[in-house]
């Protein structure tokens, strides 16, 4: 999912980024709570993360205007408060789920998976197949019959992105919007070289090629040989 | 504000009493004291009128016989006043003569030679005994002829009555003002304390709050940590772990704290029965590796089906804690026995171990917050176990107990009030 994270506490950011990136979704920080409404208002955001206490523009509030906005977002508060008012307070702004600091890595994992059942985007499923290749979204394993595959994270994420939408076409331009977070340094160019190798690795494992390309339009996901 | 605690309350009603039995007493003694003078100056006024009635009298000559009915319309003032005058003539114990309001009062005091004034009193008459002027009396020897002027204290006493019941009904009305008075004041009396407990239990809600944010780093770090490290490198996961663990510990005592704050309004919300036999029996099943691994020998006496009403997670910790300082205080292969009975309308819950035990001047501070049998951190509790466990009984209706012997075990005793189904 494309995640945005509103937190200031760096020290607690860092390590969320790390995990969450881990788990395979595409996420940007935000310290500041004007900047992240910004951000969402701007669209591309699947879900929110939002620290409740921020310098600029608190979660509430920032949850307030987004559902004003009627944006298609999913809200995760996370707080330090777990009074029963504060958490009614939050739910009642419009938040989806709240989660109470500290938590485990592994229990926002899981929340943010009972979101995605909820999100309106299609979900991603817990695996996805193509002909042999079997995509566990979960495990973040692919592999091809039993054969596992051993691709990168970000290979994993474009060749996961194509199996959800089948027969889509998509654009350098829109995979990058898609897959990268906002202020990474990458360009159409890195999308081509990943899928390249992407598809090199996918050729030694002796898998054939499921993503089509269509020169000047862009790339989707072919018919199962 | 919220709610004024209990301690609040309680001080507040000691005060209130305090202060209306010191103004009830002051008001009390202020009447009597009123009334006192008031009494010896009305007595004091008919004395000296007495006195004087009876020099005027003491210069006159013995009335005749008959001669009564004059000086009797000469002197209407006697009946009107209840006033008497008696002559006694030595010898006769019946006065000779009489004038006034006819008043049977008794003889004459034994009359000593010296004495010219004697005084007599009855329950509701006074008298003045003086000897008649020698130069008056005519056929009789000097010094043998009295006259005695009394007169009733009926009036005296009817505005006595009147002033008792002016005097009971101010002191009531005063009363009563000052019970609403008292209210207001010993509600801004302990303001001040109740003000300093809310600061204290907002200081332990923030301070708490503040620290979930570190501790939220530190555990994301840590975890992180772990997830990346080399499984090789063994040291650096140990570490790892370490700050783990110890972050875990000051989790737990943030959430103690949080607990304990909340806890000071000893209010119970959402309250349901609750099973305190299967809420045992599942402590005791959640410990079976503690106790497995320190070979303590368990023994379990629950009465079936005894129920309180109150909040279950609060309840589950409360004997949590209390199984976790049997465990923790225990040495290996001690026991530890818990037992649940019901009687009367009361559930009581006995944790006994047979462990290092407590010395008496221990005991009046084990409930305290942060004490600690020794000042050794090692044992993993933090410091607020009891407090917690007192805090949740007294919030449920129910008390704690301990009775320990150093060196041979403790014993908890928790008293709740047993659930009733209407």
């Amino acid at each position: 999912m494309r995640i945005l994270l509103a937190e200031d506490d760096k020290l607690l950011a860092e390590p969320l980024l790390d995990y969450l990136q881990r788990e395979r979704h595409v996420v940007t920080w935000f310290s500041d709570g004007a900047l992240a409404l910004e951000a969402l208002v701007a669209g591309g955001f699947e879900l929110a993360l939002l620290d409740w206490m921020l310098p600029g523009l608190d979660g509430a509030a920032i949850v307030r205007e987004v559902r004003r906005r009627q944006l298609p977002l999913l809200v995760l508060m996370l707080t330090a408060r777990d009074a029963l008012e504060d958490v009614v307070t939050g739910l009642r702004a419009g938040a989806d789920d709240y989660l109470v600091k500290p938590f485990r890595m592994m229990e926002l994992a899981a929340r943010i998976r009972s979101l995605e059942r909820r999100s309106p985007q299609p979900y991603r499923g817990d695996s996805h197949h193509w002909g042999e290749l079997v995509l566990d979204a979960e495990a973040g394993q692919a592999r091809w019959g039993l054969q596992p595959l051993g691709l990168t994270s970000k290979e994993f994420q474009l060749l996961e992105w194509f199996l959800r939408h089948p027969g889509q076409l998509f654009s350098r331009a829109r995979l990058l919007d898609q897959l990268w977070p906002l202020e990474a340094e990458a360009g159409e160019e890195t999308v081509k070289t990943h899928l390249n190798n992407l598809r090199r690795k996918l050729r030694l494992a002796g898998v054939p090629d499921p993503i089509e390309t269509l020169h000047g339009q862009g790339y989707r996901l072919g018919p199962v040989p | 504000m919220g709610r004024p605690a209990k301690l609040v309350q309680r001080q507040q009603l000691e005060l209130w009493l305090l202060y209306l039995a010191s103004l009830a007493g002051v008001l009390l003694l202020f009447a009597l004291v009123l009334r006192g003078v008031f009494q010896q100056s009305q007595l004091g006024t008919i004395r000296s009128a007495l006195s004087v009635v009876s020099e005027d009298l003491a210069s006159l000559p013995l009335p005749a016989p008959g001669s009564e009915r004059d000086l009797q319309e000469s002197r209407k003032d006697f009946a009107t006043a209840h006033q008497q005058v008696e002559w006694f003539v030595k010898g006769r114990a019946a006065p000779v003569a009489r004038l006034g309001e006819v008043r049977t009062i008794g003889p004459l005091p034994p009359l000593a030679p010296g004495k010219r004034l004697i005084w007599q009193q009855g329950s509701d008459w006074i008298a003045l005994v003086r000897p008649v002027d020698s130069s008056q009396v005519e056929g009789h020897a000097p010094g043998t002829v009295w006259l005695r002027v009394s007169e009733g204290l009926e009036n005296t006493e009817a505005q006595l009555t009147q002033l008792d019941l002016a005097l009971a009904a101010s002191v009531g009305a005063a009363l009563l003002l000052s019970v609403l008075m008292a209210r207001l004041l010993t509600q801004r009396a302990v303001e001040p304390l109740q003000r300093s407990l809310s600061r204290l239990r907002q200081f332990s809600l923030d301070a708490s709050h503040e620290l979930r944010g570190p501790l939220a780093a530190l555990g994301a770090n840590v975890e992180m940590g772990l997830l990346e490290s080399d499984p090789a490198f063994g040291q650096q996961r140990r570490r790892f772990e370490a700050i783990g663990q110890a972050t875990a510990q000051m989790e737990q005592l943030v959430d103690d704290l949080l607990l304990l704050a909340r806890q000071d309004e000893q209010r119970i919300e959402h309250a349901e029965p609750v099973d305190i036999s299967a809420l045992l029996q599942l402590q005791v099943d959640l410990n079976r590796d503690g106790l497995a691994l320190h070979q303590h020998q368990l023994s379990l006496e629950l009465e079936p089906e005894l129920l309180v009403l109150g909040q279950p997670i609060l309840l589950q910790r409360l004997f949590r804690n209390l199984f976790d300082n049997a465990q923790r205080y225990t040495p290996d292969q001690g026991a530890i026995r818990v037992s649940a009975q019901r009687r009367g309308g009361r559930v009581t819950v006995a944790v006994e171990d047979s462990g290092v035990g407590l010395s008496a001047d221990q005991l009046p501070r084990l409930f305290d917050r942060f004490w600690r049998a020794s000042p050794d951190r090692g044992d993993g509790g933090t410091g607020l176990g009891l407090a917690i466990a007192s805090r949740i009984c007294l919030a449920h209706g129910g008390s704690i107990r301990v009775t320990s012997q150093l060196g041979e075990g403790s014993c908890f005793l928790v008293d709740l009030p047993a659930y009733q189904a209407a």
